[in-house]
């Protein structure tokens, strides 16, 4: 196949999201967004503004995550987040 | 035979309609009631003689400036005749004013209620007091209105390839209805929410295993970023949302890198897209040189099918089926590709589906060709008997250069290639 790449990710292990946030977004409101979701970026930003965010630890049970990405999308802060993985993801 | 009200009474009343134009002094009317700039079929455009001579602004006064020449008013004689035609007709005076230079006043008159506007012309027609009478005529602005088209996609914003292949003007005019678009590729979700509808077929050339066809990932990539939905409400717009996705899987995940497809799934995809007559085949792939899929490529091509293909990983020597002359080869813009036979599109963080119905940014030129392979259907929507090289020539000269989150990039512009395609209209970005 041709390239078909996304930001790369920096580790393989865990559930993963992918976040867009508000341009205008503080560092201080970055922060607060990141300890509320108990999330840590692991990659990004692309040129588009990309994150990569992971958990720590093993991260959540996927209940929990799904809850967590609500609270991001919940946030006018936060433009997009998705969990990753969702596919036969060879990434 | 009244002559008709000449062209300057008329353009100001254009004018006092249309409240467009800047006048260095006021009119010396009075403002025209919302009823007749809604309709004016009640209303009729009356002039009478009027030779009153032009004076100064008060008596003993020493004219100057813009007003040297005095003001131009009306005469006695014009006001009664004016008072006569309402007593005589029934009429009721709206707005009026002395037109200076064809010595007349000029009156918009509400007509009875009782009257019939032809009627009320032919009659006014025959009196002597009359110099002129019409219709009150509406007229508009030569420009066509072009609403902004504003998705209600949650994630339309984020696709910034919309702006920089000028998507959304394109939209206006084709949205790529009635075109087929067979995606060789890997499976795909064709039951993700963004795409409900648009996948009317579907074939398996790797395996019998449709739940992994289901979750299959680059399929599903490329299959979004031509067809998305648009304004379902959900997710994101593809660029041709309205043209249909026969799913073709030819190549498959493996477990790291890309996914990998063979001559012989290839060979079998391109012949069921040839026999289903597609419009379109995307080929978001690349390989060495393949003489059964070249002889295949060139079939559908005679047959009028449209091919794009993804040029692939600089260095690696890999280019088919995209350096076929039959094939639209499309290269990354922000990669800034040195062959002009290239058409350019962004692949960079690229907003798109994957599979289980969520989305994803994904990078690469397959996005590219994706995108290509919908602004083709947008074009053969419009102009379905476009040939491979016209269609070449339409988007090479259609290229400009735009903003990116990468910075500045040559990319194909879809709106300017559907103007040049209709040899006609305008293209206008939505505001």
């Amino acid at each position: 196949m041709s390239r078909s790449r996304p930001p790369a990710p920096s580790y393989r292990e865990g559930p993963r999201v992918r976040v867009v946030f508000r341009a205008a977004l503080s560092v201080e409101g970055l922060g607060a967004i990141l300890h509320q979701a108990g999330a840590h970026i692991i990659d990004g930003p692309t040129d588009a503004n990309v994150y990569t965010l992971g958990f720590a630890g093993a991260g959540p049970a996927p209940g929990v995550l799904e809850q967590r990405i609500a609270a991001l999308r919940a946030s006018s802060d936060v433009l997009f987040a998705e969990p990753l993985g969702a596919g036969n993801d060879p990434r | 035979m009244k002559r008709a009200l000449p062209t300057a009474c008329l353009g100001l009343l254009v004018c006092l309609l249309a409240s467009s134009c800047t006048l260095t002094r006021p009119l010396q009317a009075n403002p025209i009631p919302p009823q007749a700039r809604a309709d004016g079929a009640r209303y009729i455009v009356v002039t009478v003689k009027n030779d009153a001579r032009a004076q100064a602004e008060r008596p003993g006064s020493t004219p100057r400036g813009y007003d040297a020449a005095g003001r131009y008013g009306v005469t006695a004689s014009a006001s009664a005749q004016v008072r006569a035609l309402e007593r005589d007709y029934g009429l009721r005076e709206i707005s009026a004013w002395p037109i200076a230079t064809l010595r007349v006043h000029c009156i918009m008159f509400e007509l009875p209620l009782s009257a019939a506007r032809a009627t009320m012309i032919a009659r006014l027609t025959n009196d002597q007091r009359v110099e002129s009478v019409q219709p009150l005529n509406q007229f508009s602005t030569e420009s066509t209105p072009q609403p902004p088209l504003t998705y209600n996609d949650p994630y339309a914003k984020l696709q910034t390839a919309l702006r920089e292949l000028a998507i959304e003007a394109a939209q206006q005019r084709s949205r790529g209805a009635g075109m087929q678009i067979a995606v060789i590729d890997t499976g795909l979700d064709f039951d993700h929410p963004d795409l409900k509808g648009r996948v009317v077929d579907h074939h398996n050339f790797v395996d019998a295993d449709e739940a992994t066809f289901r979750r299959d990932l680059h399929g599903t990539e490329v299959s979004g970023v031509i067809a998305a939905v648009a304004d379902n409400g959900i997710g994101i717009v593809g660029i041709a949302p309205d043209a249909r996705i026969i799913a073709l899987k030819a190549c498959w995940h493996v477990a790291a890198g890309p996914a990998v497809c063979n001559s012989f799934t290839l060979a079998q995809a391109l012949e069921a897209a040839i026999v289903a007559h597609a419009d379109i085949v995307n080929m978001s792939l690349a390989g060495p040189p393949d003489p059964l899929l070249a002889r295949l490529v060139a079939q559908g091509a005679a047959q009028g099918t449209i091919f794009v293909g993804a040029v692939g990983r600089a260095g690696s020597g890999n280019s088919f089926p995209a350096e076929l002359d039959e094939v639209l080869a499309v290269d990354c813009a922000e990669d800034g590709s040195a062959n002009p036979h290239h058409l350019l599109a962004p692949g960079h963080d690229v907003l798109t589906l994957v599979p289980n119905g969520h989305y994803d940014f994904a990078s690469g030129s397959s996005l590219a060709a994706a995108e290509m392979s919908g602004i083709v259907a947008l074009l053969l929507a419009e102009r379905p008997h476009l040939t491979t090289a016209e269609l070449r020539d339409l988007l090479q000269h259609s290229s400009r250069r735009v903003d990116s989150p990468a910075g500045e990039i040559l990319a194909v512009d879809a709106c300017r290639a559907l103007t040049a395609a209709r040899a006609g209209g305008r293209c206008e970005q939505p505001r």
